[in-house]
């Protein structure tokens, strides 16, 4: 049975029992931890294993193996946070970790004069959005090299003018164990896999490149036939439509959004200003909105940590508490926000389950999981026949947002003009730029094609790295400014 | 972080000047790293090295006039790199136990024998390590506890609140972080050497409000020694400033205008231009220009030049991540290319030398030969006449294959030299390699960003895309 139960047993047995520690020791421990009169204090433990392949000029001659583990231990007062980690898990380092945790805080009375117990229990369930599995699948070396291979032939046989093809394979394997002051116990066991393409094609002395990926919280040998002619069709199709590529135009104008990756729209215009931590600072442009039509009719984002194998799915956040669909946006109003255990319990809000942290040596904080604009009633085709003069932007390779005042932008890697409610021309060099919640309000059509990122999304905020996934149907937005280099 | 430093309170610390925030000597380290070597060779490894580094510090943030949070950072890895019959493999691992380290050089090993083999793999050539050049000073650990750093904090806190004009300045973070790090670099071929740096720095987060209006910016100052960082009054006051005197701005009407990119993010161009000559990009042939030795990449007037032994440099090393010493030297001279950043493996891929750049590239300067030293911001606004100063990047970038270059940023509008008001909401875009060739001039305005060096860079003429 893949209960919450079973990771939890399996995640003790892995970080507590092989290290001779048990719950009893955990529980003294975070007794310690909780004094000076904090609120709020968790140890985390962490062990991590890694293997990343690299596809070179058509060999597979470098990889790395990386194993980490260790603990954190946090303990909150207020929205005062002190921290203090050891990349060794033992009863010495947890006991050694805590009294620095302690030692850090610079309020409240001594630890000696609190003294308070703390009792953990299992947290009873959880989102169950990924099995307990190994990442590899049971695939050995050889296997995972060949897999490379493969996604390099499959890549030059598709045209004698991709030149080049680099791929890499990542498999990680992740078990967590959370205790908490308040009382929560939880574990998890959380696979990664990751595959990415890049070709270059060259024609005539003109250079273009293109690349795609996925993965998930799912086995490798899931990267069947059928997925790997997805990733090829992908990045040589960039490659390929690339070299007869024209530079984009400058200027305002309508933007048809692909479905599927376009999401870091979302993402980056929405989802970081929605972040709880923005709000308890006031940092973020959204702040203060909340029950009010932020978008247009029809807009509905959501945050979902329980789809089934997503790169972005936990059955458990980093702060023991489960994953959870959580709706952001119904219908343009916006009404709800993501929140981690400290940004809650200042705001008085729901927990979320969108406390994150990038290992045991980063702190906690609210952060996205699975975001994605949900589906609407246009047929795709429908949307971009509408365009009399616009852009069509099907794939992106990232953006940025600067939440307090809104601006966000993004690089299209894969474009084309939209002439005559036709596509025509392929561009270059498209960033698209914004304020959130004018964009928000001129998303004029969303269609029927809802879809999530292929698995390779990676968010970043004040330097911690979490994987995500993004995700939405074709859009249309009015009044963009699409930013090339044709004036 | 390491366990029995851990035990110690580090806010009732005093001051001590010495090795506070980290437990093992460059010694121990070694003593690892040659343990690794050892038990490759014993387990039957031709070719073998292993970096072993430990970093340690305190990283206080404060908001409200309160810490926010107070991190004691630790950190220490392990990477063994092993090479057998022309096959490389590679295993980290960040316990640093024996037992650890057998398991990192077993699963390397097991690695090795799986992979197809690359005969351009292997350590660095034996007459190319720094075996007896000078070390570079880089290790300055400033003592500070945690009280110290909370003092600083406060202090850039005050500094930027001290701003405050009619439009209200609220402070999202001010931080102060002091840390420490040391490494052991040990080859099979009897290579063994250490090294130790330090990195101190102050930082401020700004919101300006006007109405509703609220703009974020920052400022910070980063050194290796603690006398080197600027006062944190100056720190709180920059980051307030450029909050404040970005209030109000209007947008851009798309048009071609040409552009002072401003010497605080001007360091970005020099990153985009020496990414193009690193060993993948050169062999990937993921560059608008491959096979770039001896070519035009530039300017005639403009030279780049890498220094890896200024001291207290924040991109200086003794020797790189295989033992290789890179040199003082021209990378780009007169707008051509002198030299790549290069490794040992990807060197001989292009049929060159290492140029000790194993793990990064070195201080880098952008020059032209037509700075004259009263080429201040001033003096470039003049040379700009009128057009945009940008002295903010957002994202974008560029394609390396096409050079096609478009990235969201904002900054003032200069009409005959004469600052107008704060502009935003536009892109910039070009061509990165017509951009670096049709580079005007370059301010005596230098600043450091990171480990690159140059003025602000005027460009005759970029596509502006706004409203």
């Amino acid at each position: 049975m893949l209960t919450a139960a079973t990771r939890l047993a399996q995640a003790d047995s892995k970080l507590l029992a092989a290290n001779d520690l048990d719950v009893v020791k955990v529980q003294n421990a975070l007794g310690g931890l909780w004094g000076r009169g904090a609120d709020y204090g968790d140890l985390y433990f962490e062990t991590s294993t890694r293997d990343e392949w690299a596809l070179e000029r058509g060999k597979v001659a470098r990889a790395v193996f990386n194993v980490s583990q260790g603990v954190g231990a946090r303990a909150v007062t207020g929205d005062n946070t002190a921290f203090a980690y050891a990349s060794d898990i033992s009863p010495k380092s947890i006991e050694a970790v805590s009294a620095a945790a302690r030692s850090m805080q610079v309020h409240g009375v001594d630890a000696a004069q609190s003294g308070r117990g703390v009792e953990v229990r299992a947290v009873p369930d959880d989102a169950g959005a990924y099995a307990t599995i190994e990442a590899s699948g049971g695939l050995d070396t050889i296997q995972k090299v060949a897999l490379l291979r493969r996604l390099d032939e499959m890549a030059r046989a598709v045209d004698p003018r991709i030149v080049e093809v680099n791929a890499r394979l990542s498999v990680e394997d992740t078990i967590i164990l959370l205790a908490a002051t308040d009382g929560a116990l939880a574990g998890d066991l959380r696979p990664l896999v990751r595959l990415d393409i890049n070709v270059l094609a060259e024609s005539n002395a003109k250079r273009s490149s293109g690349s795609s990926g996925g993965g998930g919280r799912f086995t490798l040998d899931q990267f069947d036939a059928e997925r790997l002619a997805d990733m090829v069709r992908k990045a040589t199709s960039i490659a390929l439509t690339n070299l007869d590529a024209r530079p984009a135009p400058a200027g305002e104008m309508t933007v048809v959004l692909g479905p599927g990756f376009p999401g870091v729209l979302l993402h980056e215009a929405v989802g970081h200003g929605l972040e709880g931590d923005a709000h308890r600072k006031r940092s973020s442009a959204f702040n203060g909105l909340m029950g009010e039509q932020i978008a247009a009719l029809g807009v509905t984002v959501v945050d979902d940590a329980t789809l089934p194998g997503a790169r972005g799915s936990l059955n458990i956040d980093d702060e023991g508490v489960p994953g959870q669909r959580t709706t952001l946006i119904e219908n343009g109003r916006l009404v709800g926000l993501m929140q981690d255990k400290t940004s809650a319990r200042i705001m008085k809000d729901n927990l979320t389950g969108n406390g994150r942290r990038q290992s045991y040596a980063h702190l906690p904080m609210t952060r996205m999981t699975n975001t994605f604009l949900d589906g609407g009633a246009f047929d795709p085709r429908e949307i971009i026949g509408s365009v009399k003069t616009g852009i069509y932007a099907v794939e992106f390779s990232g953006g940025t947002v600067d939440i307090t005042s809104g601006q966000f932008n993004f690089s299209a890697e894969q474009a084309y003009l939209i002439e005559d409610g036709r596509i025509t021309a392929p561009l270059e060099g498209a960033t698209l730029i914004g304020v959130g919640y004018q964009a928000l309000k001129h998303i004029s059509m969303i269609g029927d094609d809802l879809a999530l990122d292929g698995g390779v999304a990676v968010c970043g905020k004040d330097g911690q790295m979490v994987p995500v996934c993004v995700g939405q149907p074709t859009i249309r937005i009015d009044q963009m400014v699409v930013g090339g280099a044709q004036g | 972080m390491n366990v029995s430093s851990l035990s110690r309170a580090p806010a009732a610390e005093p001051r001590q000047g010495g090795d506070g925030y980290l437990l093992r000597t460059e010694a121990d380290l070694a003593k690892l790293a040659s343990y690794a070597i050892d038990k490759s060779a014993a387990l039957g490894a031709a070719q073998a090295g292993a970096i072993v580094s430990e970093a340690g510090g305190i990283n206080i943030q404060v908001a409200n006039h309160a810490v926010e949070t107070a991190t004691r950072d630790g950190d220490q890895s392990l990477v063994v790199t092993v090479h057998q019959n022309g096959r490389t493999g590679s295993a980290t691992t960040q316990a640093l136990s024996r037992e650890a380290i057998d398991k990192a050089v077993e699963q390397a090993l097991a690695m090795a024998t799986q992979l197809e083999p690359d005969e351009d793999a292997g350590l660095a050539d034996r007459d190319a390590l720094a075996w007896a050049t000078p070390d570079v000073p880089l290790f300055a650990p400033s003592g500070s506890s945690a009280a110290d750093l909370i003092q600083a904090a406060l202090a850039l806190e005050a500094a930027a609140l001290g701003e405050a004009t009619g439009d209200k300045v609220r402070v999202t973070q001010a931080g102060a972080a002091s840390r420490d790090s040391r490494w052991a670099l040990a080859t099979s071929q009897g290579f063994c050497r250490t090294g130790g740096a330090s990195m101190q720095s102050l930082w401020c987060q700004v919101i300006a409000e006007r109405d509703k209006a609220m703009v974020q910016d920052h400022w910070m100052s980063v050194d290796r020694q603690y006398k080197g960082l600027d006062p944190e009054s100056v720190v709180g006051r920059r980051a307030a400033q450029r909050a404040l005197t970005r209030l109000g701005a209007t947008t851009l009407s798309t048009r071609r205008a040409p552009v002072l990119i401003d010497a605080t993010v001007a360091a970005s161009l020099v990153r985009d231009l020496c990414a193009q000559l690193g060993g993948q990009a050169q062999y990937r042939r993921m560059t608008f220009l491959p096979d770039a030795l001896g070519q035009t990449i530039a300017a005639p007037h403009l030279s780049l030049t890498e220094d890896p032994f200024e001291p207290f440099g924040l991109a200086s090393a003794a020797f790189d991540d295989e033992g290789v010493a890179g040199k003082r030297r021209q990378v780009v001279e007169d707008g051509l290319v002198k030299g790549l950043f290069l490794g040992s493996r990807m060197a001989r891929k292009l049929g060159l030398s290492s140029t000790g750049n194993a793990g990064g590239m070195r201080n880098l300067t952008l020059t032209s030969r037509d700075t004259r030293p009263g080429d201040d911001l001033d003096s470039m606004l003049r040379k700009l006449g009128t057009g945009l100063w940008l002295t903010r990047f957002m994202g974008g970038g560029v394609n390396p294959t096409t050079g096609a270059y478009s990235r969201a940023a904002s900054g003032f509008w200069v009409e005959n030299g004469q600052v107008v008001g704060p502009v935003e909401g536009f892109t910039v875009a070009g061509n990165l390699q017509a951009m670096l060739q049709a580079i005007i001039a370059v301010g005596a305005d230098v600043h450091r960003s990171g480990g690159v060096r140059t003025g602000s860079v005027l460009l005759p003429d970029l596509q502006i895309a706004g409203r």
